[in-house]
């Protein structure tokens, strides 16, 4: 019994070893049929994970509620100007002959895999090269979420290294405030935010955003900021952020295609 | 069997359903797992026939190039095992005692074991260089020592009570 179990293993280790390295398309192959069912898995499971983590707060619904209207008609108001500067922007542009900039092109992919690693998150797409996903296109929720970037591509499916992974740093600022940053993965601690003198203003609350003088588009909200304090050294401060990605469905994103 | 059956629950739990109900949180649940085969099983063979192909199925399961994770795990289970050679550790995890004593050293053992391993891990991933991986590693101690201790502790109960055989 014991020798079968031997030669078992053996032959699973080789026949794997052989498809991993010899035979990559019929391991893409295996892959891509396990994981549209895991997708799906991963949905209905985010969906109970939400309900659960709505009925936690039923108690403090009705607050919520007008807390959230208010919220609702001071951003109507920042839409209704926001659309006012896009059409000046546009009208400018055209004066000055310069280019208008184009829409970005995005793709839905499902989320099948949260990997936890020591250096943090990893999530699995289910798409890939064939589909037009590049190394290092961004990542984001529907509602503007900064989730991560694109690490590493097969033919059916990607690896996003989240905002949370100590891979991961972007330009930031605070949105409001004339306060600019570097965001960088900080694990279970959330998003520390560096280079944040003593004298900027930034205080527990403020929304982080992406600026786009790096590789990531400007606007994406980054998190909130949950704690404020002076390093040792007295020239900056220690900021910590709540990672925004945290607090949606991470069983489907937009990859912003190049 | 039975260990393999638990073990592809775990990669589930860990990889797909527990990310999905509470969110990103830091889990290295099959690792701890993996280790315990190790702890309690017969150093070069249990390697050899159990660790090596369970971590090859993790990292297909999650979509990691080959030996990413065998090589800081492979390294960690062999340092284990030289160890072992010399100190015994787990002397008296063989010979069958079940008293919470026996518990104790089981899961400190494990506790080390992950951390020496993701020590290796995030030394291969920052290509080496000594000063960014102390940073790193300082950063995820913080993070996960919590879970890690918890979820030794859980596996230790699990191997000690379970499926130590009689």
């Amino acid at each position: 019994m014991k020798k079968k179990l031997i030669i078992f293993f053996i032959v699973a280790v080789g026949l794997l070893i052989f498809l991993l390295i010899y035979l990559r398309s019929a391991g893409n192959a295996i892959n891509y049929f396990l994981q549209e069912t895991r997708v799906v898995i991963y949905s209905k499971l985010s969906f109970v994970g939400n309900f659960i983590s709505e009925i936690k707060t039923i108690k403090s619904l009705t607050e919520e509620n007008i807390r959230l209207k208010e919220e609702r008609q001071a951003l109507l108001v920042d839409l209704a100007g926001q659309e006012i500067l896009t059409e000046e922007n546009i009208f400018l542009r055209e004066s000055l002959g310069l280019s208008i900039t184009p829409e970005q092109r995005s793709l839905v992919v499902g989320v099948f895999n949260l990997e936890s690693t020591p250096r943090g998150h990893n999530l699995l797409i289910n798409k890939g090269q064939i589909d037009g996903v590049k190394k290092d296109d961004v990542v984001i929720s529907s509602s503007g979420v900064l989730i991560g970037f694109i690490d590493d591509i097969s033919d059916n499916h990607s690896r996003i290294v989240m905002v949370t992974n100590l891979d991961f740093k972007t330009t930031i600022k605070i949105i409001s405030k004339n306060t600019f940053g570097i965001a960088t993965g900080a694990m279970g601690d959330g998003i520390h935010l560096d280079f944040i003198s003593e004298n900027d203003d930034v205080a527990e609350g403020d929304i982080v955003v992406t600026t786009g003088n790096d590789t990531f588009p400007p606007g994406l909200i980054v998190g909130k900021v949950t704690e404020v304090s002076s390093s040792n050294d007295g020239l900056f401060k220690n900021v910590k952020v709540k990672p925004a990605v945290e607090e949606i469905n991470l069983s489907r994103a937009l990859v912003l295609l190049k | 069997m039975i260990r393999f059956f638990i073990f592809i629950l775990i990669l589930f739990l860990e990889n797909l359903i527990l990310p999905a109900s509470i969110g990103p949180s830091q889990l290295l649940v099959t690792t701890i797992f993996v280790s315990s085969l190790l702890v309690y099983g017969n150093g070069w063979r249990t390697l050899l026939y159990q660790v090596i192909p369970f971590i090859l199925i993790t990292e297909f399961f999650t979509g990691e190039n080959f030996g990413h994770l065998l090589t800081p795990f492979g390294l960690t289970g062999i340092i284990y095992i030289m160890i072992n050679k010399f100190i015994d550790l787990n002397q008296d995890l063989k010979q069958g005692s079940r008293s919470l004593s026996n518990l104790i050293p089981c899961i400190l053992i494990l506790i080390v074991f992950n951390y020496i391993y993701s020590g290796l891990f995030i030394l291969f991933n920052t290509s080496y260089e000594l000063s960014t991986s102390w940073h790193e590693f300082t950063i995820f101690f913080k993070s996960s020592s919590l879970s890690l201790a918890s979820w030794s502790v859980l596996i230790s109960i699990l191997f000690q009570y379970v499926l130590k055989k009689k």
